[in-house]
């Protein structure tokens, strides 16, 4: 006779897997291409395929949800019954959580190509206003609005363009925003002859925060891999044990113990990765 | 008994003799520094007694007075005494409940200067930025009117402190106290600030041509300053995931344990 609940369970977790190694391999491609793109422009692409595998995960925590509430449905131990339903409250915050650290990443990265371009073009040209118009082009739509906005504030006074930069920095809180800031004041309204020293300078940290912020989010991916993968390995490795160990017990008291024991093994590996990718999404790689 | 205790005190002379030759044979200038440090560690330990720096640690760290921290320190003392009390049964005795009070009591200034410390080192990782900031604006304006002008743009801990400096610098040009009272409060903690500050003190001194030169030298230190500090802050955060990440292995491995007991028990 087919046993129907081990079946379904065995094919959830078969796809599970599959959809595991296809974000696995989206990553990667992602990784490759932000490394290649990242220096200039076409960050379009770069948030293209971060949708694509934001899909990726949301389908895959979809399906994880519908296996979750299956088990809830099916499932007759009280504290099994409370993990499952701790699951399912979780995972929507951990979606949003890494949804809102993405955003950030990609907002300090587009900060980082802002910098950097209105340094090399402040030095081409001498004008903060034409640089401010082509490094417009240069980011997503979210800071190019507000650079909308400084260019607007550039025909009228000192003081409302000050107002308008003080909003900006106030917006992107980074010492880089603040240093460009006062070189963006001087140029425009008290001398366009600046010393090359300034940009020079200017341009070096920038290059210099840039490294440093690229190499250090591929060791953070790649810790964060290693952490995911050895967490699936301590589980299989329990589950095999759990497997081998099954009929050993013969009192019905043992039993339950066991299955206590279990519950709150599970329940603790639960609650350490929750508080290990609360703090991976908290603490963003930053200036 | 008396041949016990004349066996123990000969035993403590023999361990006191090692001791003594170590000390002997170290030379004088490890010996007069080690003095030099029991000096230092018991003022410092007669002054945490004393708490001589109560009031400025209150006035850092905190917005109330130093009358209303006093009554809250013995109010958290009084009820935690009377919690630990009630939790042993009333089985304290007066001079144990005593002791315990003065030790919490003490406990709150101790915890005060660990936030002070904490403080300070949170400064001292942002004076780079602070510095940076400087830095720049000196090389678009003279260092006086550059000070003066970034206190829009430091960080916000530094801006009272910077403004006063600005102010007793436009009293007095010449003089490098202004730049020196800038410098006391991270004295300990971030060595390079005197440098620096005196190089910023020789840029307003000298002319043009000096300037740029002497701008350089000290950017390139800053930059590196920053540097390590963003590398220190970011391997931080990267060691506590990788700690993070031993916790399931260990969970596992106490399971697995836990299981193969259970069983062995069982057979």
């Amino acid at each position: 006779m087919i046993n129907w609940s081990l079946t379904i369970t065995t094919l959830i977790i078969f796809v599970l897997i599959i959809m595991f190694c296809w974000w696995l391999f989206a990553t990667k491609k992602m990784k490759t291409e932000k490394i290649s793109k990242v220096r200039w422009q076409d960050s379009l692409s770069y948030i293209n395929s971060g949708t694509r595998t934001q899909l990726v995960f949301s389908a895959m925590y979809i399906i994880l949800i519908m296996f979750l509430f299956f088990k809830i449905i099916t499932i007759t131990d009280k504290l099994n019954y409370i993990i499952l339903a701790c699951i399912v409250i979780i995972v929507p915050y951990i979606i949003s959580t890494n949804k809102k650290r993405k955003q950030k990443e990609i907002v300090f990265t587009d900060i980082i190509i802002y910098c950097h371009n209105m340094a090399l073009l402040l030095k081409q040209t001498g004008n903060v206003y034409l640089s401010l118009n082509k490094v417009v082009d240069d980011v997503n739509d979210l800071l190019g609005a507000d650079i909308k906005n400084i260019i607007n504030s550039l025909e009228a006074s000192k003081l409302e363009t000050e107002k308008i930069l003080m909003q900006f920095n106030y917006k992107y809180p980074y010492t880089i925003i603040k240093n460009l800031n006062a070189i963006l004041i001087h140029m425009h309204y008290e001398n366009d002859q600046i010393n090359d020293a300034v940009l020079n300078t200017f341009y070096d940290d920038t290059e210099r925060l840039n490294k440093d912020v690229k190499e250090n989010s591929i060791k953070r991916k790649s810790l964060r891999l290693q952490y995911i993968l050895i967490t699936i390995g301590c589980l299989l490795s329990y589950w095999f044990l759990l497997n081998q160990l099954e009929g050993v017990f013969t009192s019905d008291m043992m039993n339950d113990s066991f299955k206590f024991i279990n519950s709150i093994y599970l329940l603790l590996t639960l609650i350490v990765l929750f508080i290990v990718d609360c703090y991976f999404n908290n603490n963003i790689t930053r200036e | 008994m008396i041949d016990n205790l004349f066996l123990d005190r000969y035993r403590f002379i023999l361990f006191i003799i090692p001791f003594l030759i170590m000390l002997l044979l170290l030379e004088n200038h490890y010996a007069s520094n080690m003095i030099k440090q029991i000096k230092k560690y018991s003022i410092a330990m007669i002054n945490s007694i004393q708490e001589k720096s109560l009031n400025d640690l209150i006035s850092a760290n905190f917005m109330i007075n130093s009358d209303t921290f006093q009554l809250i320190r013995i109010l958290v003392s009084i009820i935690i005494c009377l919690c630990v009390w009630l939790a042993l049964d009333k089985k304290l005795l007066v001079w144990q409940l005593i002791i315990m009070l003065i030790i919490i009591y003490k406990f709150c200034y101790l915890y005060l200067k660990m936030l002070d410390q904490k403080r300070k080192k949170h400064l001292s990782t942002l004076m780079p930025y602070c510095l940076k900031s400087i830095i720049y604006l000196c090389y678009i304006y003279p260092v006086n009117n550059a000070l003066a002008k970034s206190i829009n743009y430091v960080p916000d801990e530094f801006k009272d402190q910077l403004s006063t400096m600005v102010n007793e610098i436009d009293n007095n040009p010449t003089s490098f106290q202004p730049y020196q009272r800038f410098i006391d409060p991270y004295q300990g903690k971030m060595v390079t600030l005197n440098m620096y500050m005196h190089v910023l003190f020789r840029i307003s001194q000298s002319s043009d041509n000096e300037t740029s030169k002497l701008l350089s030298s000290i950017n390139q230190s800053v930059s590196d300053e920053l540097n390590m500090v963003r590398c220190s802050k970011n391997k931080t955060i990267n060691d506590t995931i990788q700690y993070l990440g031993l916790i399931p292995v260990i969970l596992v491995t106490l399971m697995m344990g836990y299981l193969l007991v259970m069983v062995s028990g069982s057979i």
